[in-house]
C-alpha cells in the first residue's frame, strides 16, 4: 500500500441481511462506494437505519459483505494484521464491568502487544487526558454513562491509532467534554491521523470534518467536503465590519451602483443541519424506503390524555422554578423562536435521541448555529422583501 | 479504623521494597527451616532406626541364640543400625515380648518404645511418622511462604490468620475443637487459592493475546458472582467434611469416605463452575458486544478462544492444587489417628496401609475362549438336537449370531462357577498371568473376591479354600477363608509364589453345600506398585484434564448458542460423560429383541419395540461418544488403593487434552469466524 493510497475503500458494497431462513430480510447497505483518504477526518452521516453502523462494522470486520469491495488499509477487513493500527469508539462503551479503569486499558494494550512500560504511560496519560484519573481504580460498573465514555475513548487511542473510527464520541458527554473531544479529534488530525467519524450530531461533524457522505436508506445521498456540500451558489452574501447608518447608506447604494468598494464578498454557508434536513426530505418525497427509526408521529396517545402541553407549560409557569426557568428560555431564545422550536422537533425525530444530554447538545448546537452572525445589518442591506431568497 | 488502615498501607509500602522482600523471604525459609525442616529430618531418621529395630527383632531369635535375642531377654537391650536401643523395662517384660517360638511377638510395640523419645516434643506425632509427608509438609509451605513474600502478600496473609485464627481460638475455647479446626481450614484453603491466583496472574502477565485473554478469565472467575459463589462453596465446605465423618466408624472407611466425598465434591464443584463460567465468558461477552472491542483489535479469533481456554484451565489448575494439596494433607492426618484397640483395630490399620493408601495393579484370571471349530461344533450339535431348528433347515444368520454369544456366556459362566466339594465335584483352577513385575517388587499378592452363592443372604458364613500352586515339585499350600455372600474378602500370599514366567496358579475348592459363582471382574490378584502419595498427584492431574476438557466444552457450545442453551448442552453432555460407565454396564445386560422375534401385527407391541430401539441406539451413541470421559475415575481409583499408571494419565492427557479439547476449539474457532458477532440494529 502507498503512502498515498486511501486507509479505505469501498465499491459496490452491499450487505443484506437474511432471516432464519436466508430469505433476504433487510437491505442495510446498497451497493456505496467511498475512500477515506489518509490523514483527514471523514463523516459518516446519516439518521438511524441509513446503513452507517453497518458500513462501520464491515469497516471493522464483526459483519461479513454480501458483495461488493471493501479494503481497509489495502487488505480485507478482517485480517487481523489490519487491527493493529485501528481505534475503535463503539456507539455505546461496552466494558467488562469488573475490571477498573486501568485494568481495562492494561487489557486492551496487551491485546495490541504493548509493552508493560508502554502501557503504563500511556494508561496514566490517557487517564489523565479523560480526566479518570481519579476514579482509575473504581470498576467500572460503577461508572456513569458519561465515564464509561470517556474510558472508552480512552481505550480507543490505547495503541495511538493510525485510523480512528468513532461512532457517536461524544454521546453522553457534557460540553466541555464534547468541546475535549472535537479539539483531540483536529490534534490527532494535525499528527495525520485519519479518522471516520459516525455522529448525529451535525454540529459535530460540520465542526471537524474535512469531507463526509450521508446515507440514507443504505445508499448515499451525497458526498463531499464540507464546503462543496454547504456551499449555496444561488446567494451571495457580504461581510464587513458594523457598519453606521451612514455607511451603510453609502454601501447600499454603492451596491446599488453594482459596485463592489471595501466589502468582501462569498458564497454563504448555510448550516449542516439545513442541509441533511433538505437531503431526508428529497429521499423522502423520492419515497425511498429506510429501515432504520421514521419520523415521529407525535407524542403517544396515553401521554396525550386529560392534560394538553399548554397545561404542562402554565403549571410549570406558574411553580416558582418553573418561571425562573421560563424567563431564562425567554432571555436565550432566538426572535425565530417557533421555527427553532419546529426544526429541533423535526431533528429530534429524524436522529435517534436516545439520551436527554445529546439532545440538549443538539439543541444548545444548533441555536448557537442560528444565532452566530450578527445579521442585522445584512438583513437592512437585502431589506425584508429579500428575507428568505 | 483508621490505624488498621494506616498498619495496612504502611505494610503495603514496606513490602515494595525489594530488600524488605528478599529478608522476609530468609527470614521466613529460615523459620521453616527450623521448625518444619527439624521434624521432616527427624522423621526421616526415626524412620531408619525403626526400619533397623524392625529388621533386627524380626529376624532374631532365642532358640537360636542370636546376639539381639539374648541381649534382649538378659538387659533388655539390643544394638541395631549402629546404635544400642532399650532399657531394664524391656527385660522385665520379656516375657510378653517373645513368643513361645522364641521370636519377637509385638516388634512394632517394641520399636515405638525404643523411639519414644526421639522425636521433639513439640512435634505433632503424625508429621513425625511419616517423614514423606513431613518433607513434602516443609517443602508445600516454604514455597507458599516464598510466594507470599513475592506476589507481596504478608499483609494480607496476616490479616487472614488473625480473622480466621481469632474465629477458630474462639471456637476452640467454646469447647468445639473440630469447629476451630474446620474454621482455621477455611482460612487457610481461602488465602491460598488467593495466592495460587494472583501467582497464576503473574504468570500470565505480560503482552500478548492469548496470556491477556487468559488472564481477564481468571479475574471474571474471581470477582463475578456465579463461579465465586462455587469456589467460595468449596472452600468453605472442603474443611468441613472431616466434621460428617463417624468417629466410630474403621479409620479406612473413615479415610476412604473421606476421600471419596472431599475429591468428588471438589471435581463437581470446579466442574459445574468451569462449565458455567466458560458459557458465560463467551456468551455474555457476544450478547453485550464486549466482543467488538476486542475482535477489533489484533488477536485472531482462534487466538481469543485459546486465552478463554487458557484462563479456564489455569482457573482449574489452582482450584485443583488448592483443594488437592488441603485434601492430601488431612489423608496424611487422618491416616495417622487411633484405631480401636485389639485386632479389630490392628486389622484396619493394616487395611488401611495395605488396601487403601497405596496403588496397587491389579490382574484378573486368564479365561478360556471357544475358538471357532468349537463353536461351530456345538451350533451344528444344537441343530442336530433341536426338532424345530431341524425342521427349519437349520438356524439363520441372526440366529446363529444369539446362538455363538450365548455360547459363549454359558463357556464362561461355567467357568466363574465352583460346585460344592461334598457333591465330589473337583476344585476350579484358575491362572492369574503377567505378574513379573509383582514378583521383582517382592512383598505379598492381595486375593480380593466377592462371591455370590444360593439367595445371596448376608447373614450367613461359608467357608472355601485356595489352593496354591508353587510349582518346582513344591507342595501345594491351602488357604482357607470364611465368606459372606456380596462382600468383598481379602487376604495375602507372598509374591514369591508367582512362577518366572509371571504367573500365579490357583484353585477355589468349595467347601460350601451350594455352588458359588462370581462376576468377571470379582475375583482379583492385586499388588503394590507405587506410593500412594506419587498415585495422588497422578490422580489430581487426571482429574485437572477432565477440567480442562469441559472448560473447552463449554467454550465451545456458547461460541454457537446462547448462554442458558449453551449452559443446558455443555452439561448435559458432561453429566451424559459421567454416567456412560454405568449406562455401559446396563446395556451389556439389556437390548431389544431381535425384530424376527416381534409380532408386528400388535401395533402397541411394534411401537414399544420401536421405541426400545431407539432408546437403545441413543444409549449405544452416548455410550460410544462419551463413555471415555467417565472411565477416566481417578477418585475412585485413589478410593480403592487403585494403581493409576503414568501410562494413563499420558493417554488422559492425550485423549482430552489433545484431542477432545484440541477437536472443541477447533469447532468453536470454525463457528467463530463463520459467525457475524455484530447483528442488524435497524428496525427493519
Amino acid at each position: 500500500m502507498t503512502a498515498t493510497a486511501p486507509i479505505v475503500e469501498a465499491s459496490g458494497l452491499t450487505k443484506v441481511f437474511r432471516d432464519f431462513w436466508r430469505r433476504p430480510r433487510v437491505r442495510a447497505v446498497d451497493s456505496i462506494a467511498f475512500e477515506i483518504r489518509r490523514g483527514e477526518i471523514f463523516g459518516l452521516l446519516g439518521p438511524n437505519g441509513s446503513g452507517k453502523s453497518t458500513t462501520i462494522k464491515m469497516i471493522l470486520g464483526l459483519l461479513h459483505k454480501t458483495s461488493g469491495r471493501l479494503s481497509v488499509f489495502g487488505r480485507a477487513p478482517d485480517d487481523v494484521a489490519v487491527k493493529k493500527h485501528i481505534g475503535f469508539l463503539p456507539e455505546e462503551s461496552y466494558l467488562y464491568r469488573f475490571l477498573d479503569a486501568r485494568e481495562t486499558l492494561d487489557y486492551y494494550g496487551k491485546l495490541f502487544g504493548l509493552e508493560a512500560s508502554v502501557r503504563k504511560r500511556r494508561t496514566d496519560e490517557l487517564l489523565q487526558m479523560v480526566g479518570l484519573e481519579r476514579v482509575a481504580h473504581r470498576p467500572i460498573g460503577e461508572y456513569s454513562k458519561g465515564m464509561m465514555r470517556r474510558i472508552g475513548i480512552a481505550q480507543a487511542l490505547v495503541n495511538d491509532p493510525e485510523f480512528l473510527i468513532l461512532d457517536e464520541p461524544t454521546s453522553g458527554l457534557d460540553p466541555l467534554g464534547t468541546r475535549q473531544v472535537k479539539d483531540l479529534l483536529l490534534d490527532l488530525k494535525s499528527r495525520g491521523k485519519t479518522i471516520l467519524l459516525s455522529s448525529h450530531l451535525l454540529a459535530d461533524v460540520e465542526d471537524v470534518c474535512d469531507r463526509m457522505v450521508i446515507l440514507y436508506g443504505g445508499k448515499v445521498r451525497a458526498e463531499g467536503t464540507s464546503d462543496e456540500l454547504l456551499q449555496d451558489s444561488g446567494r451571495s452574501v457580504i461581510e464587513t465590519d458594523r457598519l453606521d447608518p451612514e455607511a451603510a447608506a453609502a454601501v447600499q447604494s454603492v451596491l446599488a451602483e453594482r459596485g463592489l468598494g471595501d466589502a468582501t464578498v462569498a458564497a454563504p454557508r448555510q448550516t449542516l443541519e439545513h442541509f441533511f434536513l433538505d437531503i431526508v426530505a428529497r429521499a423522502q418525497s423520492e419515497a425511498t424506503a429506510t429501515d432504520g427509526a421514521r419520523t415521529g408521529s407525535g407524542t403517544a396517545a396515553f401521554l396525550r390524555e386529560e392534560s394538553t402541553g399548554d397545561d404542562v407549560v402554565q403549571s410549570l409557569l406558574e411553580s416558582p422554578s418553573g418561571h425562573e426557568a421560563a424567563e431564562v428560555v425567554g432571555d436565550e431564545a432566538p426572535d425565530d423562536t417557533e421555527q427553532a422550536t419546529d426544526t429541533h422537533q423535526v431533528i429530534g425525530d429524524l436522529v435517534d435521541q436516545e439520551a436527554a444530554p445529546d439532545r440538549a447538545d443538539s439543541s444548545a448546537a444548533a441555536s448557537e448555529t442560528e444565532a452566530g452572525p450578527d445579521r442585522g445589518v445584512i438583513d437592512d442591506l437585502l431589506g425584508d422583501g429579500d428575507r428568505g431568497k | 479504623m483508621t490505624k488498621i488502615r494506616d498498619f495496612w498501607r504502611w505494610s503495603e509500602r514496606v513490602q515494595e521494597r525489594f530488600g524488605v522482600r528478599v529478608g522476609l523471604a530468609i527470614l521466613s525459609l529460615a523459620v521453616i527451616g527450623g521448625s518444619l525442616g527439624q521434624i521432616a529430618l527427624r522423621a526421616s531418621s526415626i524412620n531408619r532406626d525403626r526400619n533397623a529395630i524392625l529388621e533386627a527383632l524380626t529376624t532374631t531369635s532365642l532358640m537360636a541364640g542370636d546376639d539381639v535375642a539374648r541381649s534382649l531377654k538378659e538387659k533388655g537391650t539390643f544394638e541395631a543400625g549402629g546404635r544400642e536401643w532399650g532399657d531394664a523395662s524391656l527385660r522385665d517384660a520379656s516375657g510378653a515380648i517373645f513368643g513361645p517360638d522364641g521370636r519377637v511377638a509385638i516388634p512394632l510395640e517394641v520399636a515405638a518404645y525404643c523411639l519414644r523419645n526421639e522425636a521433639p516434643a513439640w512435634a505433632p506425632e503424625w508429621l513425625v511418622t511419616q517423614p514423606q509427608t513431613a518433607k513434602l509438609g516443609a517443602l508445600s509451605i516454604a514455597a507458599f511462604v516464598i510466594l507470599v513474600v513475592l506476589l507481596r502478600g504478608f499483609h494480607e496473609l496476616l490479616l487472614t490468620g488473625m480473622l480466621t485464627g481469632g474465629a477458630a481460638f474462639l471456637a476452640r475455647s467454646l469447647g468445639l475443637l473440630d469447629l476451630g479446626w474446620a474454621l482455621a481450614g477455611i482460612g487457610v484453603l481461602g488465602w491460598s487459592f488467593l495466592l495460587l491466583l494472583r501467582a497464576a496472574r503473574t504468570g500470565l502477565s505480560g503482552r500478548g493475546g492469548v496470556r491477556a485473554t487468559a488472564q481477564l478469565v481468571l479475574m471474571e472467575g474471581a470477582r463475578t458472582g456465579l463461579p465465586l459463589a462455587f469456589i467460595v462453596v468449596m472452600l468453605v465446605v472442603l474443611p468441613l467434611i472431616p466434621l460428617s465423618l463417624d468417629p466410630e466408624a474403621p479409620l479406612r472407611y473413615r479415610v476412604q469416605t473421606f476421600m471419596s466425598w472431599s475429591l468428588g465434591l471438589a471435581f463437581w464443584l470446579a466442574a459445574l463452575m468451569t462449565l458455567l463460567l466458560g458459557c458465560s465468558t463467551i456468551a455474555t461477552e457476544i450478547r453485550d458486544r464486549q466482543i467488538w472491542q476486542v475482535v477489533t483489535k489484533p488477536i485472531s479469533r482462534l487466538r481469543w478462544l485459546v486465552g478463554k481456554w487458557l484462563g479456564l484451565a489455569v482457573l482449574n489448575l489452582v482450584l485443583t492444587a488448592t483443594s488437592c494439596v488441603s485434601i492430601f494433607f488431612f489423608i496424611q492426618y487422618l491416616r495417622s489417628q487411633p484405631t480401636a484397640e485389639g485386632l479389630a483395630g490392628r486389622e484396619d490399620a493394616f487395611l488401611l496401609q495395605e488396601t487403601v493408601l497405596t496403588a496397587r495393579a491389579g490382574a484378573f484370571p486368564t479365561w478360556d475362549e471357544l475358538d471357532n471349530e468349537q463353536l461351530r461344533q456345538r451350533i451344528a450339535q444344537i441343530e442336530e438336537t433341536d426338532p424345530e431348528i431341524r425342521a427349519r433347515g437349520g438356524m439363520g444368520i441372526n440366529e446363529r449370531r444369539a446362538a455363538v454369544q450365548e455360547l459363549r456366556e454359558l463357556h464362561n459362566s461355567l467357568q466363574r462357577t465352583v460346585p460344592p466339594a461334598v457333591a465330589g465335584a473337583p476344585p476350579n483352577y484358575f491362572e492369574f498371568n503377567g505378574l513379573s513385575a509383582a514378583k521383582d517388587l517382592g512383598g505379598t499378592l492381595t486375593i480380593r473376591s466377592i462371591f455370590h452363592i444360593l439367595r445371596d443372604d448376608e447373614h450367613e458364613r461359608y467357608q472355601c479354600r485356595f489352593i496354591f500352586d508353587r510349582g518346582d515339585g513344591q507342595q501345594p499350600i491351602a488357604v482357607d477363608q470364611t465368606f459372606v455372600p456380596t462382600m468383598s474378602h481379602v487376604f495375602q500370599v507372598p509374591a514369591e509364589w508367582v512362577d518366572d514366567d509371571g504367573a500365579l496358579r490357583m484353585a477355589i475348592q468349595n467347601l460350601a453345600p451350594a455352588a458359588i459363582n462370581f462376576d468377571p471382574d470379582d475375583l482379583e490378584i492385586l499388588y503394590q506398585v507405587s506410593s500412594f502419595e506419587s498415585n495422588f498427584l497422578r490422580a489430581a492431574l487426571v482429574h485437572w484434564s477432565k477440567l480442562a476438557f469441559l472448560a473447552a466444552l463449554a467454550v465451545a457450545c456458547a461460541t454457537a448458542l446462547g448462554f442458558p442453551v449453551a449452559c443446558l448442552a455443555s452439561i448435559t453432555i458432561f453429566l451424559a460423560g459421567s454416567a456412560a460407565p454405568f449406562l455401559a454396564r446396563a446395556l451389556y445386560w439389556y437390548a431389544p429383541a431381535e425384530m424376527n422375534e416381534i409380532d408386528f401385527s400388535d401395533t402397541a407391541a411394534g411401537i414399544s419395540w420401536v421405541f426400545e430401539v431407539i432408546i437403545h441406539q441413543l444409549a449405544v451413541a452416548m455410550t460410544w461418544a462419551f463413555g471415555a470421559f467417565g472411565d477416566y475415575d481417578p477418585t475412585g481409583s485413589l478410593v480403592r488403593g487403585r494403581h493409576l499408571p503414568w501410562s494413563e494419565v499420558f493417554n488422559a492427557f492425550a485423549r482430552m487434552l489433545l484431542f477432545w479439547t484440541g477437536g472443541s476449539l477447533l469447532f468453536g474457532w470454525r463457528v467463530l469466524t463463520r459467525r457475524q458477532l455484530a447483528i442488524y440494529s435497524g428496525s427493519g
